[in-house]
């Protein structure tokens, strides 16, 4: 063979060797690019000699940030991200890469402009590129879902303390109550003892003096007062069972205001109705419902009293149909389905023109032997009572001032089922 | 004037009634505080009307009411029922209410509304 020949030859089986080493490193890069683009962790590289420009940048990367490879690769992450966001990383890139030591992240929220936001725990550390360049490598692991879990591990453990609470709360009362049913009976008859004494004195006594009958007066007074508080006992600790039935509410709003009629002409109060439910029913027990309204006809005659010109002494007792606006707060007893907002409900409010209720004062108003009425008039039961008979059907009871001066009780129960239909007004 | 048979366990209260019924000589009272005791008291006294309490230990106002139905002699008399299950405030003021054919009166007890029940229930047995 000739030398040229032999060169030719020569050049050849280089070039193959070249090739071969050529392909056998492109496989191994492609083999390397397959590993990283299925790890389920995901890994980026930024090039600190060259402003942190990501330079490696994989599959899980671009579906944890919803940034595709092709717009990462060359770009910092001022033009990927928020420039807080930013500022954000290159402190800790910096930190990493002037102390020469990796760091772990172990929860950084970050929000990214097409995922929203999420948890990450990331792992940062310096390394050196095959070409001697400074290289950041970071790796993460999304663990969005394990801080959602914690969180609602944590709601559901502030839950069960709340209901752990509540039921604590509800024993008591209940205790108390089966105490109060007891108290409240056994008293009954040394009340009606003292009644039937005062009654006999009060026939008995041939022309007694004045003084004579006011005290036979107090006596009698005395123990009406006893009795109704022995009343608000026994109320209070004997709402169980409800005998539900589906009725327009006129039928008990109109007892009610009937019952309490010699109450609103002894006062000088006006007593004005507007019913605008269009005989849609509730499902309700009509005599504790009208034993609530009594109360709080009752409740607002009181404060109508102190109103000091008769002329301006009114109550207005309204009904509509309407969706409820918002939930009724957590009160915790939950003997049955409460209203939702969005629910079809009549809407009965009854609105004075009294003074008011102290607003520091609004939201104890429910609690037993709570009272802003002076001793003797009235037990404080009341409305605790009446709160309690509307969650056990289900409804609401709203307490406000309004902007003009007076109150307005307004009490939210569901709409019969059949009647869902009746239209709502606004 | 009317010969009244007050049936009722606590002896307090039916001394107080019985005063208070017989203040003047208005009516002839005689108090029964063991139901057990009722009917053959109420046979021995013949009263004209019967004053009940609805809740007793040994037996209800209920089974003495039935025991009386049960002989000829006494199943006319009106019977007028006391009890502490109801409260004057779950009555309407001034009216007496009814349990059925019988009055109910709410304790404590009303001097006046019960003497009321007497007269309007006394005229109606006598007027058959």
């Amino acid at each position: 063979m000739e030398d040229g020949s032999k060169t030719q030859a020569f050049r050849r089986d280089a070039e193959r060797g070249i090739e071969a080493v050529v392909q056998r490193l492109r496989g191994q890069e492609k083999f390397t690019d397959t590993i990283l683009d299925n790890l389920p962790l995901a890994l980026f590289c930024k090039n600190a000699d060259d402003g942190y420009r990501f330079v490696l940048w994989n599959k899980r990367q671009e579906d944890i940030t919803g940034i595709t490879r092709e717009e990462a690769i060359g770009h910092t992450d001022s033009e990927l991200f928020s420039s807080q966001a930013a500022k954000y990383f290159r402190e800790i890139d910096e930190g990493v890469i002037n102390s020469g030591r990796s760091l772990e992240i172990p929860e950084e929220k970050i929000s990214s402009p097409t995922v929203g936001k999420i948890w990450l725990r990331t792992f940062k550390c310096p390394i050196t590129g095959p070409d001697g360049t400074q290289l950041l490598l970071g790796v993460s692991e999304d663990i969005t879902s394990h801080i959602k879990d914690r969180e609602r591990l944590h709601r559901t453990s502030k839950e069960i303390e709340s209901l752990e609470l509540q039921l604590i709360q509800a024993e008591k009362l209940e205790s108390i109550g089966r105490l109060a049913a007891g108290v409240a009976h056994e008293v009954k008859n040394p009340l009606a003892c003292l009644m039937l004494g005062a009654q006999y004195l009060e026939r008995a006594l041939e022309d007694p003096s004045d003084d004579v009958k006011n005290v036979i007066e107090e006596m009698k007074n005395a123990v009406a007062r006893g009795e109704q508080i022995v009343r608000g006992l026994v109320d209070f600790s004997s709402l169980r069972q409800l005998q539900v039935e589906p009725i327009d509410p006129q039928t008990w709003l109109d007892r009610a205001i009937g019952f309490v009629r010699h109450e609103c002409i002894r006062a000088s109060v006006r007593i004005r109705c507007d019913y605008q439910h269009q005989g849609a029913l509730a499902a309700v027990d009509s005599a504790k419902m009208e034993q609530v309204l009594v109360n709080l006809l009752t409740n607002s005659i009181h404060a109508l009293e102190l109103v000091e010109d008769r002329a301006d002494r009114s109550l207005e007792v309204t009904t509509c149909v309407c969706e409820l606006v918002e939930a009724p707060p957590d009160e915790g007893d939950r003997s049955g389905e409460r209203v939702r907002k969005g629910d079809h409900v009549v809407r009965i409010e009854i609105r004075d023109s009294g003074p008011g209720f102290p607003p520091d004062k609004l939201s104890v108003i429910f609690d037993p032997f709570f009272t802003t009425k002076p001793t003797g008039k009235g037990t404080g039961l009341g409305m605790s009572v009446a709160r309690k008979i509307i969650a056990l059907h289900g409804g609401m009871i709203e307490i406000r001032n309004r902007k003009r001066g007076g109150a307005v009780v307004a009490l939210s129960l569901k709409v019969a089922t059949e009647f869902e239909d009746t239209p709502v007004s606004s | 004037m009317a010969k009244v048979l007050l049936i009722d366990d606590e002896e307090g209260f039916t001394n107080l009634v019985k005063a208070n019924l017989s203040l003047g000589g208005k009516h002839e009272v005689h108090a029964v505080n063991d139901p057990l005791q009722a009917l053959d008291a109420a046979l021995s006294f013949e009263p004209e009307i019967i004053i009940l309490d609805l809740i007793m230990p040994g037996m209800d106002g209920g089974d003495v009411a039935a025991r009386f139905r049960e002989k000829p002699e006494l199943a006319d008399i009106p019977i007028i029922f006391l009890t502490a299950l109801v409260s004057p405030s779950e009555v309407a003021p001034g009216t007496v209410a009814q349990s059925g054919d019988y009055p109910l009166l709410p304790k404590p007890v009303d001097i006046n509304l019960l003497e009321r029940a007497i007269k309007e229930n006394l005229r109606s047995s006598q007027g058959e």
